[in-house]
């Protein structure tokens, strides 16, 4: 019983959702039919899950408070930050809209794992496919939108995974703060989030979507009614993105304990801000871009139809306007994960800690000028084409400066092999490469060969797999302690590392020739010439694939009946670490006072004054 | 402490690595068969990256190998590091290195490399490729005559231009090493000059959907003489057939030679 009431709120939430669509669908359906219109259109769908989406939040509780301060009434929560102390503790509130940041922080965690696995699978199956020539046992439809849910589940785990499930646990820890700045806005962040994803995975029962994560149109406008549902979960996702880039900026500015100066900000918390300011600014362009394409498919708007006079590279401008800064909204948490757990394992202080923090934000200041080096083969004018090489090619320059302050720090340190520290380190390496390869797409000789090639698939998953996702594994290594009060078993934890580290590598260097010989793709089917080089990826990918299922064997059996977590196992000097874990619920009985910087390893005056004066 | 030899010996490896790389890139045979004159140009652009890239890559890895030898601490830390915090002098040559490194790649052979595929902007022949799902039709405007198959006179420098009758497509041959995406309502333009005698495939560059996987045709690169009797038969093929059929309706069976 106690179980069910506990789910009360959910089963709510779903009800809301039916109602919901049945109301907005409904309206639309009366009003097509008695215009003489089939009832049952993409616009029907559209309104119904519109109107389904805040039927969900409505059931949830979500927007209570709000109504209730809208309509005159008293608050029912205890309000001020920590109102999730009146919600029930235990299992249960992670079932409900909590607003405790360090709940939202796990919800979110848990469910992007869940994604990885599940987008992972699919990779599997990609690769299955793969393994030799010929059609094998995934048709074209299945295999088009197999590869496009692939994509597109990725690249929102690595846009959402870090900010928001360590951003959400770490920030307001890492600054003394009690909570986020806007604990309900938070929550609803969060809850933003099924939804989206049951549209999206409901898109295989309307036809798939085949036009990969890019949707480009065309080819977006005219295909099965799966793309309007990977829209609507795109734009939902968006949203919950975007509010969730303004609660970081305003926590991070106003919520800082005292003493907690910005030159005192954990660069993992600076990394946060940088992917906040771009999250918060780029997201509408893709949204919008979506967004209008939806229209050229429900309300027959020509925003990108050439027979009318349209442009449809227009939409690749706007589309990359958001997703190039994209990819360094996926990158630069990585980077502040990696910077921030290097000077605990190397005992010594983050190498040149202010130039690092000025690389973080001229990248974020670049990435707003290379969004064209996507589309060199596109049509563009060709004048656009240096310009956009150049600014490309000077990112690397700051992003230079995120290695020199790791090979820095690690220089002359007493290195602790732990595996945070061993998929830190591999990280370098990994995105060492990616970088490197980069340069090869910035180069417009070489990208007329490269463009859209499986050399471009091997660049991007040496940035984002081996950047953004070993940055999140290092960080889960790093902060499980503190996030579940248990240690991870080291064996598997290393094992977990090396079989991934040499799947990895093994899955995605061979890509780099195959793109080179003339392997393009998104395609499921190969010559023959290609069958030896995409056996061995295959084989390779699957062990990468059996290594995830031993990392998650190890957080399970970890977190149910691991060795208890000291407050501070691996003697880090940042705040979070100076609280128990798990950390209790307020975070900290009193405001602490700060009274010297992150990463003081090696100044004798650190190890004997405790961080946090009073 | 480290001292003048952990210096040297990182000086040194990081030389041999280097020089390993350079002889790498420039000797091992990564490319596919070069069949244009823009393929030259292209896989000089790369191996030029790819030297370039051999000091970057082998300083990273040296530093970072190099440290996990040398200050690798078994068990837990007793001790902390030296709290060295930064370094103003390498940083600043490690800003300009960096800086140069990224105009110089951006220039040669960005710029340089944009400048010799966009030379000769005349063309000794006109092709029109129509893409749709999922084929192309090879249209020959001064010869008057269609094909499903695309067949070049070596060294005669082509302009193709490029359109989509459907949805985006690109337009690949790896052996040019260029391409050009198709874009319904615009006519892109691609100069090439196929020199190597042979047969090779288009392959769609850009997701078109369902049938992207199966978008191939043939391309064949010929002997002048050849290509002309070739012409010359389509011709006669065309004049022969019934007025006014269209390549749509165009046996497919019938291209493959």
């Amino acid at each position: 019983m106690r179980g069910v009431s506990a789910l009360a709120p959910l089963i709510r939430a779903v009800l809301g959702l039916v109602l919901g669509f049945v109301l907005g669908a409904g309206v639309v359906a009366i009003a097509r039919s008695s215009l003489g219109l089939e009832a049952v259109s993409e616009l029907t769908l559209a309104v119904g899950y519109t109107v389904g989406l805040i039927g969900w939040l409505i059931g949830l509780g979500a927007l209570n408070y709000w109504f209730r301060y809208w309509l005159g009434l008293p608050e029912r929560e205890s309000g001020g930050h920590s109102s999730a102390q009146s919600a029930p503790q235990g299992w249960a509130r992670y079932f409900r809209f909590t607003t405790d940041h360090k709940v939202i922080g796990v919800q979110y965690l848990v469910i992007m794992f869940v994604f990885i696995l599940l987008a992972g699978l699919l990779a599997m199956l990609i690769r299955a496919e793969l393994m030799a020539p010929g059609q094998t046992f995934l048709d074209r439809n299945m295999y088009n939108t197999v590869m496009s849910l692939h994509g597109i589940i990725m690249i929102a785990v690595a846009v959402v995974a870090i900010i928001a499930g360590l951003g959400n646990f770490l920030v307001p820890l890492m600054i003394g703060a009690q909570d986020m700045a806007f604990p309900r806005l938070n929550a609803l962040t969060f809850w933003l989030v099924p939804p989206a994803a049951l549209i999206l995975l409901s898109s295989v029962l309307v036809g798939g979507f085949d036009s990969g994560w890019t949707a480009y149109p065309p080819l977006s406008v005219t295909n099965a009614s799966g793309q309007l549902f990977f829209i609507l979960a795109v734009v939902t996702i968006g949203i919950s993105s975007i509010l969730g880039a303004i609660n970081f900026l305003v926590t991070i500015f106003r919520m800082r304990a005292p003493g907690m100066t910005m030159s005192r900000l954990p660069i993992f918390v600076w990394s946060i801000l940088c992917a906040a300011i771009l999250a918060a600014t780029v997201t509408q362009f893709l949204a919008g871009a979506l967004i209008m394409v939806m229209l050229d498919r429900v309300l027959s708007t020509s925003f990108f139809d050439s027979s009318k006079g349209a442009d449809p590279v227009l939409f690749q401008h706007l589309f990359w306007f958001y997703s190039h800064p994209a990819v360094y909204i996926m990158i630069i948490p990585a980077f502040g994960i990696v910077l921030e757990i290097l000077p605990v394992f190397a005992r010594k202080p983050l190498f040149a800690y202010k130039v690092a923090v000025g690389g973080l934000l001229t990248i974020v200041g670049l990435s707003y000028v290379v969004w064209a080096h996507h589309m060199f083969t596109s049509g563009m004018p060709e004048v656009l084409h240096g310009p956009f090489m150049i600014s490309t090619e000077l990112i690397s320059v700051p992003t230079g400066l995120i290695f020199l302050s790791a090979l820095g720090t690690l220089w002359l340190g007493r290195l602790w092999l732990v595996t945070p520290m061993l998929f830190a380190m591999g990280f370098i390496f990994t995105f060492l490469i990616g970088g490197i390869t980069g340069i090869f797409n910035a180069d417009v000789p070489t990208d007329v060969h490269l463009h859209d090639t499986y050399f471009v698939v091997a660049h991007f998953h040496y940035t984002i797999m081996g950047g953004m996702l070993f940055g999140l594994f290092a960080g889960v290594y790093h902060w499980f302690p503190k996030i579940t009060g248990r240690m991870l078993n080291e064996g598997l934890s290393k094992a977990h590392f090396w079989l991934t580290y040499v799947g990895f590598n093994a899955t995605f260097m061979p890509m780099f020739w195959l793109g080179i010989n003339g392997m393009n793709r998104r395609i499921a089917d190969y010559p023959p010439q290609f069958a030896g080089v995409n056996l061995f990826v295959s084989l390779s990918a699957f062990l990468m694939g059996g290594a995830m299922l031993l990392f998650l064997y190890n957080l399970v059996y970890s977190w149910a009946k691991g060795r208890r977590a000291e407050a501070n196992p691996w003697q880090a000097l940042t705040l979070e670490w100076q609280v128990s874990s798990p950390p209790p619920v307020e975070n900290f009985e009193e405001v602490p006072r700060v009274a010297s910087g992150p990463y003081d390893y090696g100044v004798p005056r650190a190890r004997t004054t405790p961080r946090m004066a009073d | 402490m480290v001292n003048r030899k952990d210096i040297l010996v990182l000086v040194v490896v990081w030389a041999a690595l280097t020089a390993l790389g350079i002889i790498v890139a420039t000797s091992l045979p990564i490319f596919p068969a070069a069949a244009s004159r823009e393929a030259e140009f292209v896989d000089r652009a790369f191996t030029t990256l790819a030297v370039l890239a051999a000091p970057v890559f082998s300083l990273v890895v040296v530093l970072l190998v190099y440290s996990v030898i040398r200050f690798r601490r078994k068990g837990t830390p007793g001790e902390d590091g030296p709290a060295i915090t930064g370094n103003v002098p390498l940083v600043t040559v490690w800003v300009m290195a960096t800086l140069g490194l990224a105009l110089f790649v951006a220039i040669n052979p960005g710029l340089t490399g944009m400048a010799e595929l966009r030379a000769h902007r005349e063309a000794d022949m006109v092709v029109e490729v129509r893409s749709r799902q999922w084929e192309w039709e090879f249209h020959y405007p001064k010869e008057n005559i269609q094909s499903l198959e695309l067949r070049l006179p070596a060294g005669k420098r082509v302009r193709f231009e490029i359109t989509a009758l459907d949805t985006l497509h690109s337009f690949w041959v790896p052996e040019f090493r260029v391409k050009q995406d198709a874009v319904p309502g615009q006519t892109q333009i691609l100069f090439t000059t196929p020199t190597g005698v042979g047969r090779f495939e288009a392959v769609c560059a850009e997701l078109c959907g369902l049938g992207h996987t199966i978008m191939r045709s043939p391309v064949i690169v010929m002997p002048q003489a050849e290509f002309d009797s070739w012409i010359a038969g389509k011709r006669a093929a065309a004049t022969g057939a019934i007025s006014g059929a269209t390549v749509l309706t165009e046996p497919k069976v019938g291209v493959k030679p």
